[in-house]
């Protein structure tokens, strides 16, 4: 198995990786906190499911049972591995 | 031991969003729901009583959704405290079933934060069955220290077993509190919070080794189904076509109902005129006074629920979220956040509720971009005065295939109002709320068939607020308005007596500042009543016109044919585009200034109307004559 070090940002739908880190980002800690909250944590599995028409930002991406959206500017905080 | 249960004992009923936790409140509480303010926050909670088994009566208090204690939107901020406060005597926590590990997380929190009795709605436990899970409760229950009861809470199951065990565990009194963390610090760094959190997470996988005895699948129907509602092409056509059926249903279905009310209303008022007893002065007091403030404003009632029971239906049954993903880039464009769907929308009714409901939007920058531009959204006040001005000055020949003249000056007044809103959102974004869009993150529920209980209350909440304001505001206002052209009495005979009145004086005082748009002195003295409420136009032009009111069905046709005769093009027009922007409802300024907390905001959100309305009238004013 190969490791590949990616933005969660630069995910496609179908996409399936790992939660490797993230980036610290002074001004989003909350965000950051409520990510964590909510079930964003380091090797947890998470799967990219839809994208908005067009614009194809936000995004939605599930974690453990619940689907959340959010834009991929956002999304490059979190560093995933890729499963492959 | 039903000694122990103080009659008033309150109860908070605290739950993750989407976990079901209104149509919980609905099936435990027969009793009338009040709208309460609760610990002195801002923010309105719903509370009403129930009973439990053993006959005694308890307060449920519906606290906002959240997803931990952390606050992160002022609407979380209220629930933290709300649990700290010594008079709440117990809590019902609910949870999604379907998500067990947030849930399990979320229950460690809450019983870590406060040692009340507490016990565990366990809440959609048949969906979370159908998708394959099976939980031990007996495991979850000695792991966690409280009752937990599996609920469906729309169809009523696990209900009377969650009141069983909640007085058992009032009865109790004090929960034995295990600290799952010990102490927590006042305040905590960054490098704290995440290993607390993540802390409670690591407890509630070892709990969930033990008590989830098979893990269920996600949601894939959810997903299948969004496949169709986030389609490049058919996700914007669903779209465009729920919110044209919205409309629709809106205007169409409302007609009856309204015209219900204004028959009511003038059957009130020859009902209090036939009174020979009562004195001329009081009668006017009465009817021209307060029933017909009153009734001009109550008469939007039937749109604003109609509007209401489609976006609460809409909401519950997952859509609302999906429609803020499909629009968040779209709207990320004039710099609102996608958030700012409901709230906009909701003020096509009403621009209080709309204002109301923007506090579920997390950045305070987000929040006052939105409020300020909620008046500009076409509200359902509007369209007595438009239609009036339309059918006096707009002639109703066709334009193409049967398309009238008339209905599509409507719909564009509708779309300058919303054009104009994103419009002003984009400059306030750029020249004065500048800053970095705030990060988006909201959850996509299952999709599921709303309980039709869960929407009537949420209805009855919303005519509560409505009707509240008519009772105070709009009421209080009509009351002064009388007075404002009633006094000073005229001399016996004169024609036009209103011309002798505190109106007329205000009329002629503003006459040099409205002449440039093509108003005069008696369109000012119109304008006066309309702070109140844009609605009461029609009525404070018919009694400066001295239009006849015997025969009240005719009475706007006539105002229509009097106003044409005394107007030129250009002023009709130009009053046509005032009423599109000038700041024209008390109710909106104050909600606005109680939302936001700020009387600058509001301040500048007035000024900035009006100068919009007289630069617009100013520049129609012009171009038409």
């Amino acid at each position: 198995m190969r490791m590949i070090l990616n933005r969660l940002g630069e995910l496609r739908p179908g996409d399936r990786a790992h939660i490797h880190s993230f980036r610290a980002e002074e001004d989003l800690e909350n965000f950051l906190t409520r990510l964590f909250e909510i079930g964003f944590i380091e090797g947890v599995e998470i799967e990219v499911l839809h994208e908005a028409p067009w614009s194809r930002d936000p995004m939605s991406v599930r974690i453990k049972d619940a689907v959340y959206v959010l834009r991929r500017a956002e999304a490059d905080l979190i560093q995933v591995v890729i499963c492959e | 031991m039903s000694e122990a249960l103080n009659p008033n004992l309150k109860v908070a009923l605290v739950g993750t969003p989407n976990a079901g936790k209104t149509a919980l409140f609905n099936v435990l509480t027969a009793s009338h729901q009040r709208v309460a303010n609760y610990a002195g926050v801002t923010v309105d909670s719903v509370e009403a009583d129930f009973k439990l088994p053993n006959g005694s009566t308890a307060t449920l208090i519906d606290l906002p959704g959240a997803y931990s204690l952390r606050p992160y939107t002022d609407d979380e901020g209220i629930l933290a405290d709300a649990l700290g406060h010594d008079e709440l005597g117990a809590m019902v926590i609910v949870v999604d079933a379907t998500q067990p590990e947030r849930a399990i997380r979320f229950l460690l929190e809450v019983l870590d934060h406060t040692d009340r009795p507490a016990v565990v709605a366990f809440n959609m436990s048949d969906i979370a069955k159908e998708r394959g899970s099976l939980f031990d409760f007996a495991v979850l229950e000695k792991e966690l220290g409280v009752p937990i009861v599996p609920t469906v809470a729309v169809k009523k199951k696990g209900i009377p077993e969650l009141r069983a065990a909640l007085e058992r565990a009032v009865a109790e009194q004090r929960r034995k509190k295990d600290a799952f963390f010990g102490e927590k610090k006042a305040s905590p760094t960054r490098a704290e919070i995440s290993s607390e959190i993540l802390s409670f997470y690591k407890k509630a996988d070892t709990i969930l080794k033990g008590a989830l005895t098979r893990k269920g699948n996600p949601d894939y129907q959810s997903e299948k189904f969004d496949r169709w509602v986030l389609h490049p092409v058919w996700g914007f056509l669903i779209l465009t076509a729920v919110l044209g059926v919205t409309f629709q249903l809106m205007f169409n279905l409302a007609e009856y109902p309204m015209h219900a009310i204004e028959t009511l209303f003038e059957w009130i008022g020859n009902w209090i005129k036939h009174f020979g007893f009562i004195p001329v002065g009081v009668k006017s007091f009465l009817v021209d006074g307060m029933l017909a403030g009153v009734g001009g404003t109550i008469v939007f009632l039937p749109q604003i629920l109609i509007l209401f029971s489609l976006i609460l239906f809409l909401e519950d049954f997952g859509f609302m979220a999906r429609a803020v993903f499909l629009l968040d880039h779209w709207m990320g464009k004039v710099g609102l956040h996608g958030r700012a769907f409901l709230p906009l929308l909701s003020s096509y009714a009403c621009a209080v509720p709309g204002i109301l409901s923007v506090k579920t939007i997390e950045s305070r920058r987000d929040r006052i971009v939105t409020t300020m531009i909620i008046p500009l959204m076409t509200c359902s006040a509007r369209i007595p005065v438009y239609t009036l001005l339309i059918s006096a000055f707009i002639p109703n020949r066709e334009v193409v295939w049967g398309i009238r003249l008339q209905g599509l000056v409507m719909l564009a007044l509708y779309a300058v109002g919303t054009i104009f809103a994103f419009l002003m959102g984009a400059i306030f974004r750029r020249f004065l709320l500048k800053g970095n869009r705030p990060p988006l993150l909201i959850e996509l529920p299952s999709y599921k068939w709303p309980s039709v209980s869960s929407v009537i209350r949420g209805l009855i909440y919303r005519a509560q607020l409505f009707i509240r304001r008519v009772g105070t505001i709009i009421l209080g206002l009509s009351m002064v308005i009388w007075f404002m052209v009633s006094f000073p009495k005229a001399p016996e005979g004169t024609a036009h007596p209103i011309e002798y009145s505190y109106a007329a004086s205000v009329g002629h005082f503003f006459e040099p500042v409205l002449k440039p748009i093509g108003f005069d002195w008696k369109i000012g003295m119109a304008l006066v009543p309309t702070f109140a409420a844009r609605e009461v136009m029609v009525s404070a032009l018919s009694t400066v016109y001295a239009v006849d009111d015997s025969d009240d069905t005719k009475k706007t046709e006539k105002l229509s044919s009097v106003i044409k005769g005394e107007w030129s093009l250009a002023t009709g027009l130009s009053l046509l585009v005032w009423v599109i922007f000038a700041p024209q409802c008390i109710s909106t300024l104050a909600t606005a200034r109680r939302e936001l907390q700020s009387t600058k905001w509001m301040i500048l959100m007035v000024v900035y109307l009006f100068a919009l309305a007289y630069l617009a009238s100013w520049i129609t004013f012009r171009l038409a004559s």
